[in-house]
């Protein structure tokens, strides 16, 4: 009975359109005149439809009551176009606008922008690259409202550090999650030792990805839009697309894209130095760290001299030097000359073909980096194979699936504080030498030991030509990435699909001092460290799109099915002393220990649903759910649920809107609730077998290590475990309204967000007396409230080709403690040498302030001034002296284009964000900058007299407070109980506020009649400038610290900056053929 | 279509399995491989007393880091010099974190695991060093955590209990200790004691020995106990140099088991100490010290205590604060203040010698040094020697009557102190203090024993004692403050204007800053150079 009616159905259907129609071809084009191959040609308000063939011709049998044909392309802006009265329609489409209507949602799915009822960014992958920068994150940058990146180093691939809206975890991760196509990849910051105490700028794992195999990223910001991807979810979500991955139609059978970039590399500034006073203190000459000896000859006012006695006169190892003395003088250039010249050369190439059913993708590139330390020390090499196709077969299933596999190699410099026992640091005096030292041409190798030789005894620092030549670090990744999936069409309103992917990596790190190195007591050590990540990813969904009986409503549905299994193998191993000088192995060295591992894996199983809900094409309902069951969680308390419900209105439309002014008018608002679950073993202590405090796993100074004389030990963990945990969940409630005006030539977009974690699972500080370190448990809540704003202007746009587009990009966020557990005023995020710059998190302060040591101050405020010697006096109770929160942010990108031109700058602001710097500190307390040029002078410090025993004010017979009088100094100034070296913690606090260029471009694409006869269909080159200038402006003046620097890379601790490498700025030439 | 329908009845069936029946296997992950949830109290006990040895000594950011310096044994290019310190010091913050979150909750837990064991050995052995822990901290900290302390999630913010409430504890916890090791113990305690080596009745002698120096520590207040005192007189005490109280540290690289004094003034080519020139001066009976307590009288162990890396008649590289021979150094309370004080004087200062640290012994030819030389770092860290238990019997004799003899059981301390030095020299191959070097140096002492009056005898007891001490500062320390013996370098009365002193003398020391910020049970942070600890009645 069935199958009659079906029968009847299309026998009426064949009738009515046999009884009135019409033909219409043509032939669809891109700009280039370039056929359009399977382009969609659809009668408005039907199903009747077609795609274009080989040669972009079509020829669809149309109702003769059509009116418009609908034109579109992924990647291109659609075309209604009237249908007159020819039957040959051509249509030439335009690049590029697509982006505005379709965008990428949780699980990769393509929406209509208009029906999402929250803030969701896409970045075509054109925007992230061929701008002179290999980090995909850091090309993000100003770029996307609501993000904040910070890189961590100019050593080429290190860490950079990501969050969207803030941060919503106390102590876990922070960093979105990324997501490429469909399965999730992992961006830790794996690296043999702690970053402060040794070690290297080790990369983030996002590096492994391919930017030039990124076809768009999608910025999930909120709870709402990411919900589905479960616990990871509250932090953000930034999927990403990618060529291979996308199973995009080739414009023709065969396409084949090459682009090529070649960059240099530079310090983008470098302080300004003095050159006016060599090593000594007090304008006397000596063999010192400080710059505040004898003036060199010319200036007046103190006795000089003309020559010192050679450095290594005295050193049995240089008899050359015997007796020998050196001249007096400045050497300018003597930072500039540590550091060379960097290059950065990244090829890739592209293929892409398929038919009508069939798609096929490669990418192939290569990455090689050198940076700016000597002796070609630092590098990062990429090469990555990517492949991926898509097919339906004959009986309709449909099957894809990608591979990529990435090989990366970096190579950096030893870095970390300097003062760090065992460390050595190639920064440890490179920024600060003593003005009269001549660093490049000094001997920097021991001719019997080999060891280091510098101005300074090996004991305190390593000259740094010798650090980047022998000491160093590297690591290698492997990074494989497969994915498969499936999916059938059940009928015309079920299909299934179902995704299954692997990603997984092994990375080896190695650290290494040579024997001679300040690092390691100079007997040689190499530390291995080999991680092994695993994560498998499980997706089914079933989707509903069911024809609902009313033509208002539409509705669309799905439920979906979800494992995950992630596991992680780190076995770290340290060896010493070395044996041969020259292999970096640890067979060669007298002894092997172990120097700690990890294991965990985790499991989650999930199970989610979401209808999207629609009225006629102004008012959507979007109601999604997920369940998830954890590993990591006690039976009873491992499954929780979170809803997320969002709407989308477009007022323009429900109202009839018809106007110039206002051209469209959407509110959104959404709700949403993402559960998380804790880390793995997180519910019982254990015990450390054998671990000595050298491994790392304790406090962080070098103790002894068992076994102690072949007796083995063992300790328990520092925490204590709340068998009871239960998830922590984030809400989130989000507003925002996108209007365009004047003809959709001003776009805004402004969203504004508040969210809120409670009950964190999170390591609650307890005092050492206590017995513990830590209590892993529920409590607190941590909140975000922010606004981002998205405003496109398009001021010029003529008929002649000329486009000014101005996109600005404005972040605020203010991300607060909101409460710790009744009682409890503080939690350490992490202790830093022992406590005394620290972050710490405080209930009403912001996230991560840094706590600090201050100098004592009487009641009004005034400093108290020690009489003996007119220097500070230390308070006895640290305060919080930073926050390392940009107040805002604002990007400005720029782009100008005329015929085949375009110019591009993006600019950016960032107001506020404190940072504790070494680097400052170091300049102003070594006397080597202009700052302090001027010291023949004394200086009395403002403040009254105090008691250093009591800490109060020295009173006169009248009670009344004291000014000090007591002069300091300028050397003193800089260097004592004042403000510089050995200063207290509030005096290396800088605002970061920056205004920045960042990115500026010039293209050209060469005109397709110029291509004609070469087998090129497009051709482009630009240039390419980066961080071109900057301006810090309330460091100190001659400092030129680039404040966009963390030494601890990607983690939760922000706002130092232990003797960073400075800042990098670039220029590159960049060419894109097609063919 | 029934082929279809099968699909989704098939996927759904499937999926319900696995979301069903796989759950309870597949979520049952969660216990740790790699790190056991128990072990066994032959692992926790070298552990424990290995951090506890490190907390208190020298070299690893441990209390006679900051106390050696300020029992003027050593000087230091920092800001413990002119006595400054704060509560975010690392040599402060360390111990007080290794004490409290590895030492004691590892001693909770061997005393947790050993009762239910009926363990009695480790249990006893863990409260003798809970109560060396405790009484020492009582005596550097004053009022600490003590009842609730160490008590995990169940009591989060411990209160800060009163000095003399601990100590009156800590003398029941040392009888209990004695209690339980006099009973059989379920598991024998063996080579993994790294004091003892599983000797229990040495650790019966440790117990009663750190209760009766207690005594007197306390001898000016009301806790003394005359007739405990006299009891404990009678118990088994230590009786010779092998039962010191002390952990031997090894000479093995990797695994990292050198003591950690010879690795930061031998390993690293960067010595972290100078040698006092006061204490120097006074060793040597220079008549330019300060203190002219034994002057003219050079004390035969100086070349075991200091290691001079300038050979004889090599001028230093640099200007130097103070050189006497081959003997570099600088003085206390010259930072900032004397302009040579900053040289680096890596490869010509003096460093620690063969004795304290298993450095090299002195032969007066000098070269830099290195990790090969005198026993590697070989050598023990020395927490409450015989020596030490013989002068505080001295102290005690002579101040309250305890009936025992004051000028034998100096005399005694000192032969033990000098035994103790052969002993170490001995293991290194280096040449023994004669018999006769020591008597003649002995004797002379003890004659200015005869002759003094009882402040003078407790001096030089006191005296003698610091000099045996070298390298351990905190029981110095305490006998500074509690009886103003030894006297004190003072920097504004040596006429050197690069030295000066404007800090009081530390009463005490402050608490981790950490600790108070996070502990809402917490008192003010102290005031070191004002608030003493409940013996100090001077």
């Amino acid at each position: 009975m069935k199958q009659l009616l079906l029968t009847a159905q299309i026998v009426l259907l064949m009738v009515c359109t046999a009884m009135a129609q019409r033909t219409v071809s043509g032939k669809i084009t891109d700009a280039a005149r370039e056929p359009l191959i399977g382009a969609n040609v659809l009668v408005q308000g039907t199903d009747v439809g077609t795609v274009t063939d080989y040669d972009g011709n079509y020829t669809l049998a149309v109702p003769a009551d059509a009116k418009v044909l609908v034109v579109s392309y992924t990647g291109y802006a659609s075309q209604e176009i009237a249908l007159g009265a020819s039957n040959v329609v051509d249509v030439v489409l335009t690049e590029g606008i697509i982006l505005e209507t379709a965008v990428v949602t949780a699980l990769g799915l393509g929406r209509d922008r208009q029906k999402i009822g929250y803030a969701v960014d896409n970045v075509g992958g054109e925007k992230l690259q061929q701008v002179s920068e290999p980090d995909p994150l850091r090309a993000l940058s100003a770029k996307v409202p609501g993000i904040n990146i910070i890189g961590s180093s100019s050593v080429p691939g290190s860490a950079t550090r990501i969050t969207i809206r803030g941060n919503t975890s106390f102590l876990g991760e922070n960093q979105p999650l990324f997501v490429v196509d469909g399965i999730p990849y992992d961006n830790s910051t794996n690296g043999a030792s702690f970053q402060l105490t040794g070690g290297g700028a080790y990369g983030s794992r996002i590096a492994d990805l391919d930017p030039n195999n990124i076809e768009s990223m999608s910025v999930l910001k909120g709870s709402a839009a990411a919900a589905l991807y479960g616990s990871r979810a509250s932090r953000g979500v930034i999927v990403v697309t990618t060529k291979t991955g996308k199973g995009r139609k080739a414009n023709k059978g065969l396409e084949v894209t090459l682009s090529s970039s070649y960059s240099l590399e530079e310090i983008a500034s470098l302080p300004e130095y003095q050159n006016k006073y060599g090593a000594g203190t007090d304008f006397n000459y000596q063999q010192a760290n400080g710059s505040w000896g004898a003036a060199f000859n010319g200036a007046a006012g103190y006795p000089t001299r003309d020559s010192i006695p050679h450095w290594l006169t005295n050193n049995p190892r240089f008899p050359q030097y015997f007796g020998k003395n050196t001249p007096y003088r400045a050497y300018p250039n003597n930072v500039k000359g540590v550091f060379q010249t960097g290059v950065v050369w990244d090829n890739s190439l592209t293929i892409r073909g398929g038919d009508q059913t069939t798609n096929f993708a490669a990418t192939v590139s290569s990455l090689n980096q050198e940076g700016i330390f000597p002796e070609g020390s630092s590098a990062f090499d990429r090469n990555s194979l990517s492949i991926g196709g898509q097919t339906k077969l004959l009986n309709g299933i449909r099957l894809g699936g990608t591979f990529s596999y990435t090989a990366s190699l970096q190579t950096g410099p030893q870095g970390g504080a300097n003062n760090a026992i065992g460390n050595a640091s190639f920064m440890s005096r490179t920024m600060f030498p003593g003005r009269n030292w001549d660093q490049e041409n000094f001997p920097f190798q021991d001719p019997v030991d080999q060891g280091s030789v510098y101005f300074l005894d090996r004991a305190q620092a390593t000259n740094p030509f010798w650090s980047a030549r022998f000491d160093g670090f590297s690591s290698t990744v492997d990074r494989f990435v497969t994915t498969l999936n499936a999916g059938i069409d059940i009928n015309d309103w079920i299909s299934v699909d179902y995704n299954l992917g692997v990603n997984a990596y092994t990375q080896r790190d190695q650290e290494w001092f040579r024997p001679g190195s300040r690092g390691a007591n100079g007997v040689g050590q190499i530390i291995d460290n080999d991680v092994t990540w695993q994560e498998i990813e499980s997706n089914l969904i079933v989707n509903f799109q069911p024809k609902l009986n009313s033509n208002d409503l539409t509705l669309r549905a799905f439920v979906g099915h979800n494992l995950n299994q992630r596991t992680i193998d780190q076995q770290s191993f340290l060896g010493t002393p070395m044996i041969d000088f020259n292999i970096i192995d640890l067979d060669n060295t007298q002894s092997v220990v172990p120097n700690g591992g990890n294991y965990t894996r985790r499991r989650i199983i999930g199970a989610y649903a979401e209808a999207e809900l629609g009225y006629r094409d102004y008012l959507y309902l979007t109601v999604t759910g997920r369940n998830d069951w954890s590993s990591t969680l006690s039976k009873g308390n491992n499954s929780y649920f979170y809803p997320a419900v969002s709407s989308s209105f477009i007022f323009t439309e429900a109202l009839g809107i018809k106007s110039n002014l206002l051209s469209y008018g959407k509110l959104r608002a959404s709700y949403a609730r993402v559960g998380n679950d804790a880390n793995p073993y997180s519910l019982a202590a254990t015990y450390r077998i054998n671990i000595g405090e050298s491994a790392g796993s304790t406090s962080g100074v070098r103790d002894i290590d068992f076994p102690l004389n072949g007796v083995s030990g063992s300790t328990l963990l520092n925490t204590e475990f709340d068998p009871n945990l239960t998830p922590e969940f984030t809400t989130e409630f989000e507003v925002g309204t996108e209007l365009q005006f004047f003809n959709r030539r001003v776009k805004l977009d402004v969203t504004y967000y508040q969210n809120s974690t409670t009950n964190q699972i999170a390591l609650l500080s307890l005092p050492s007396v206590s017995g513990f370190d830590v209590l892993f448990t529920n409590f607190g809540e941590l909140s975000n409230k922010g606004i981002e704003v998205g405003l496109n202007l398009n001021p010029i746009s003529t008929r002649g080709g000329f486009d000014w587009n101005i996109y600005t990009t404005f972040t605020k966020n203010k991300n607060i403690v909101e409460s710790l557990r009744e009682g409890v005023e503080e939690i350490v995020i992490r202790n830093l040498f022992g406590g005394s710059v620290v972050s710490v998190l405080r209930p009403g302060e912001p996230y991560g302030v840094i706590r600090g040591s201050v100098s004592a101050r009487d009641e009004d405020g005034n400093l108290l001034i020690d009489p003996s010697n007119g220097q500070l006096i230390n308070a006895p109770n640290p305060e919080i002296v930073g926050d390392p929160n940009p107040d805002f942010q604002v990007g400005l990108t720029n782009t100008i284009s005329y015929k085949g031109f375009s110019l591009n700058a993006v600019l950016d602001y960032r107001h506020g964000g404190d940072i504790y710097s070494y680097t400052a500190q170091f300049l102003l307390g070594r006397g080597v900058t202009k700052y302090n040029e001027n010291r023949e002078l004394n200086a009395v410090i403002p403040g009254v007299y105090g008691d250093p025993n009591t800490l109060e004010p020295i009173r006169d017979e009248a009670g009344n407070v004291i000014p000090n009088q007591t002069m300091v100094e300028v050397n003193d100034l800089w260097f004592g109980n004042t403000f510089a070296i050995n200063s207290q913690d509030e005096w290396n606090i800088f605002d970061g506020t920056t205004i920045r260029i960042r990115e500026v471009s010039l293209g050209y694409d060469f005109p397709a009649k110029f291509l004609d006869k070469t087998p090129i269909g497009s051709l482009r080159l630009s240039f390419s400038g980066r961080n071109l200038w900057y301006k810090a402006v309330n460091f100190p003046k001659y400092s030129n610290v680039d404040p966009e620097t963390s030494t601890f890379g990607n983690a939760n601790f922000q706002g130092y900056e232990f003797n960073n490498a400075p800042s990098i700025r670039r220029y590159g030439v960049n060419l894109r053929a097609t063919f | 279509m029934k082929q279809y329908l099968f699909y989704i009845k098939s996927t759904i069936v499937v999926l319900a399995l696995i979301i069903l029946s796989g759950c309870s296997d597949y979520l049952d992950i969660n216990d740790d491989p790699n790190n056991p949830t128990s072990a066994p109290l032959s692992q926790i006990l070298p552990y424990t007393q290995a951090t506890t040895a490190g907390a208190l000594g020298l070299g690893t950011a441990g209390l006679s880091d900051v106390l050696a310096v300020w029992s003027h044994q050593l000087v230091q290019r920092s800001n413990h010099d002119d006595y400054a310190t704060d509560g975010n010091d690392f040599n402060i913050t360390e111990p007080w974190d290794k004490l409290y979150t590895v030492a004691l909750t590892d001693l909770r837990e061997i005393i947790r695991i050993g009762t239910e064991q009926e363990s009695w050995h480790y249990v006893g052995i863990a409260q003798v060093l809970r109560a060396y822990a405790f009484s020492t901290m009582v005596d550097v900290w004053g009022d600490i955590p003590y009842f609730n302390a160490n008590q995990g999630a169940a009591n989060p913010f411990p209160a800060f209990d009163n000095g003399k409430a601990i100590y009156t504890d800590l003398f029941l916890l040392l009888d209990e200790a004695v209690a339980n090791l006099k009973k059989s113990s379920a598991r024998p305690v063996t080579s993994d004691d790294l004091i003892y080596n599983g000797n229990i009745s040495r650790w019966i002698k440790a117990a009663n020995t750190i209760k009766l120096n207690m005594y007197n520590k306390v001898r000016l207040t009301d806790l003394y106990n005359a007739a405990d005192v006299s009891k404990l007189l009678g118990e088994e005490l230590m009786s010779s140099i092998g039962d010191d109280f002390e952990l031997f540290y090894g000479s093995s690289i990797a695994p990292e088991n050198r003591h950690p004094a010879f690795v930061r003034e031998y390993a690293r080519s960067d010595p972290d100490w100078y040698i006092s020139p006061y204490f120097y001066q006074l060793m040597q009976g220079n008549a330019e010290c300060q203190n002219t307590i034994f002057h003219g009288l050079p004390d035969p162990r100086l070349p075991y205590y200091f290691y001079k890396q300038l050979r004889p008649g090599q001028v230093p590289e640099r200007p130097f604060a103070y050189k006497d021979g081959e003997f570099l150094s600088i003085w206390f309370g010259s930072l900032n203040r004397d302009p040579n004080e900053g040289f680096d004087q890596s490869l010509a200062q003096t460093v620690i010698g063969l004795y304290p640290a298993g450095g090299q012994f002195d032969t007066n030819t000098g070269g830099a040094a290195n990790a090969n030389m005198g026993l590697k770092g070989a050598s023990a860290q020395r927490l409450l020697t015989y020596a030490a238990s013989l002068f505080a019997r001295a102290e005690l004799a002579l101040t309250k009557g305890t009936g025992e003899n004051a000028r034998n059981l100096f005399e005694s301390a000192m032969t033990a102190a000098f035994a103790k030095v052969n002993e170490v020299a001995s293991a290194a191959g280096a040449p023994q203090i004669s018999a006769s070097a020591r008597d003649a140096y002995m004797s002379a002492v003890l004659a200015l024993y005869d002759a003094g009056d009882d402040t003078k005898k407790l001096e030089l007891i006191l005296t003698q004692k610091w000099i045996a001490e070298f390298g351990y500062g905190v029981e110095t320390y305490n006998d500074i403050r509690r009886v103003g013996f030894p006297k004190i370098f003072l920097p504004e009365e040596d006429n050197n204007q690069f030295t000066s002193q404007t800090r009081l003398y530390p009463v005490s020391l402050p608490y981790n800053t950490n600790d108070l910020q996070i502990n809402p049970n917490a008192p003010g942070q102290r005031n070191s150079g004002i608030d003493r600890v409940f013996w100090d009645a001077n």
